[in-house]
């Protein structure tokens, strides 16, 4: 056994160092590194080939709950149904519509202009992937920075930040959620009442924390807005019947999702057939829409699937399990905020794809030891340090934020993402913990959160009322924290 | 305002039948095209187009510097794009006409107007950003010249005190002095660290011209 761990946790290793140094194509080594981990169980442990199969596309359903089991397969159909049907939204203009739309609404009031940029990247990332959401939203920003004739760098910044917020509103805006919610067996609504809402509390304190920074960096001129009116939206909509097709399509695919419990009809066989119907109905050709399915991404994924399920074979993932179990002692609150806080930094160098696949079995592990019905605080916690962790560092997804930055002749420091990202994502955790505290120590979060808010407050009536020497001290100690954090 | 500006070259130069005007990155700002064309794509091809031919350019190893118009006749139909601001285009779309040829220095003051209008170049940007910057240089002057000012002051309270012609805390009024001197010191470090930030994005300007 010994030596197949060594095996399979180093090919796990070796496949993620390949990633962050871009060596290799992810598809091509996690395929690589399963064929590796194939011989290790066949060969060496002496399983047969079913066995990968079974790693592939999960394990068939217990007897007992029929509706559980291959959660990998219900995964995958998810992830490809989801594929098309943002791939039509968007040849269809849908999104660049709803964001050209909404910046208008701003009327060159550059508080609101922010308000809109960052609401729009978030309400966009919700349905479709990270990397999908920057290559349309990026440019988009810069093109409306040319018009504004404002500099773009702020507004990008912080759409790069709140991109990941997006991800944990609803359980199919990321794979990481899609990975989580299909082996917790989590419905969509159960998912967006405990973290999408969460997510949205954070994502308005996150833009609190923006304004208070930006503020007086931000300008539009008059002449801008003008020309801004003249910015025919209809201009980034191919059709408008496809147009209204894609919309509609959206929409009842989330009213299904909400209501439909997955005991009934689980959520990839609803979201594959309204992909399949808007194909039909739209008339477009299925052969472009199947051939611009992400292929690469489902090859890294059932590579991954089976390096990790190598991992949980061989008992690996239960000893990180049972290490972070042990950390926490047999505290239910610090094992959820150890998990937070793990997820988080291992996701900020590590593609959060393959750190969430292994850290569900560790999450599994750990919730074994509480009640059936805070079972799902662990995945949850899982969900939310997983997808925000990504920003700890400009590494990953964010090497594309600054790529389509420079293409369109606009560069932002890396220095300025790193200290942005950095410090939003440590605030926006310590949000996340100052809630748990709350909830599961009420009186410490309680005495937490006053002394928060007591700050806050002393701080505001010092800038108002306090006297002008240690007002104007006081303005200057935040001027130069901000100037450190922005510049 | 950028309306205007394409009435006018259509009034300048009557065989024009349609303009677009887009981003490098295929979004389309204006046109004068039907709803009922593909607009979104028109926009991606055209920009499209200019960069297939500057990789004719890197393929045939010629330099490509900046392009400045691009033109495909037909027998009825031409186009011409035109390069604007630093990342915007126009396409005119004209009748051809026998024995005619397109008079564009007729419509150039138009073109560069909505140059101006839809596209702001790099070079601008750090024109804004040495504007705040130099603005942010005069706010610390001010409050230094208003620290040297309370200096002076306090510094004359010190010396009556001393002397005996007023009343007064003695160490109280120093350490406000070595307060006062303290923050001075800290306000001419930051008026020297903008005026280098200065110096550096003028810099960036000349360079950028050269």
């Amino acid at each position: 056994m010994i030596i197949s761990i060594i095996i399979i946790l180093g090919c796990f290793l070796a496949v993620i160092i390949l990633i962050i140094t871009n060596k290799l194509n992810r598809a091509i080594s996690s395929l690589f590194g399963a064929v590796i981990t194939y011989f290790v169980l066949v060969f060496i442990e002496g399983f047969d080939f079913s066995v990968i199969v079974e790693l592939l596309f999960g394990s068939p359903p217990p007897p007992s709950s029929p509706f559980e089991g291959f959660v990998n397969l219900h995964s995958l159909i998810i992830i490809i149904g989801m594929m098309m049907i943002v791939q039509i939204a968007h040849e269809a203009g849908t999104f660049q519509f709803i964001a050209v739309k909404l910046i208008k609404f701003s009327r060159g009031k550059p508080t609101v202009l922010l308000i809109i940029f960052c609401t729009v990247t978030v309400f966009i990332s919700a349905i479709l992937n990270n990397i999908l959401t920057v290559i349309i939203i990026i440019p988009l920003t810069i093109t409306v920075s040319r018009i504004l004739n404002i500099n773009p760098s702020p507004y990008i910044l912080t759409q790069a930040v709140l991109v990941n917020i997006g991800g944990t509103i609803f359980s199919i805006s990321s794979i990481p959620n899609i990975l989580i919610t299909t082996f917790a067996n989590i419905e969509f609504l159960e998912f967006f009442l405990n973290v999408g809402i969460l997510s949205l509390i954070v994502f308005i304190l996150t833009l609190c924390f923006f304004i208070l920074l930006y503020k007086g960096e931000l300008k539009v001129p008059e002449e801008g807005v003008q020309v801004l009116k003249e910015f025919n939206v209809w201009n980034v909509v191919q059709n408008k019947r496809l147009f209204y097709q894609s919309i509609i399509s959206l929409i009842i695919l989330f009213a299904l999702l909400i209501i439909i419990p997955s005991t009934i009809i689980s959520s990839d066989i609803i979201t594959l057939a309204i992909a399949l119907i808007l194909i039909i109905i739209t008339r477009l050709d299925p052969k472009n829409i199947i051939s611009k399915i992400d292929f690469e991404l489902i090859f890294y994924l059932l590579g991954i699937f089976i390096i990790v399920g190598g991992l949980e074979i061989t008992g690996v993932t239960d000893v990180i399990g049972n290490s972070i179990l042990n950390l926490g002692g047999n505290n239910f609150y610090l094992q959820i905020i150890l998990l937070l806080w793990f997820s988080a930094y291992l996701s900020s160098c590590i593609d959060n794809i393959p750190i969430t696949k292994v850290l569900i079995p560790v999450a599994d592990t750990m919730s074994l030891s509480v009640s059936p019905s805070t079972r799902s605080q662990f995945f949850y916690s899982l969900a939310l340090g997983a997808n925000w962790g990504d920003n700890l560092t400009p590494l990953g997804d964010n090497i594309l934020v600054g790529n389509l930055a420079e293409q369109n002749k606009r560069p932002i420091s890396f220095k300025s993402f790193f200290k942005l990202g950095f410090i939003t994502t440590n605030y926006q955790i310590a949000i996340i913990t100052t809630y748990y505290t709350l909830i599961f120590y009420t009186q410490v979060g309680f005495i937490l959160l006053s002394t928060i808010i007591f700050i806050i407050l002393i701080a505001y009536l010092i800038n108002k009322f306090g006297p002008t020497k240690i007002k104007s001290r006081f303005n200057s100690f935040f001027s130069k924290s901000r100037e450190i954090i922005i510049r | 305002m950028v309306f205007k500006n394409i009435a006018r070259i259509k009034s300048a130069l009557p065989e024009v039948l349609h303009v677009v005007m887009f981003y490098s990155n295929g979004t389309v700002f204006q046109t004068t095209f039907e709803q009922e064309i593909n607009i979104p794509k028109l926009g991606e091809n055209l920009a499209e187009l200019i960069n297939h031919i500057k990789s004719v350019y890197e393929l045939c190893k010629f330099k490509v510097d900046v392009y400045k118009k691009l033109i495909f006749e037909t027998e009825d139909i031409s186009v011409i794009i035109l390069k604007l601001g630093e990342d915007s285009n126009i396409a005119l779309f004209f009748k051809k006409e026998e024995e005619k040829e397109l008079k564009l220095t007729a419509i150039k003051r138009y073109i560069t107007k909505i140059e101006e209008l839809i596209d702001m170049d790099e070079k601008e940007l750090i024109f804004q950003d040495i504007l705040v910057r130099e603005e942010e240089v005069k706010h610390l002057k001010e409050e230094l010249q208003k620290k040297k000012e309370k200096i002076e002051k306090v510094g004359n309270e010190c010396k009556n005190i001393e002397e005996g012609i007023i009343e007064g805390d003695v160490k109280k009024v120093t350490k406000e002095l070595g307060d006062l001197e303290l923050e001075c010191v800290n306000l001419n470090r930051d008026i020297e660290k903008k005026s280098i930030e200065i110096a550096q994005l003028k810099e960036k300007i000349e360079k950028s011209r050269k």
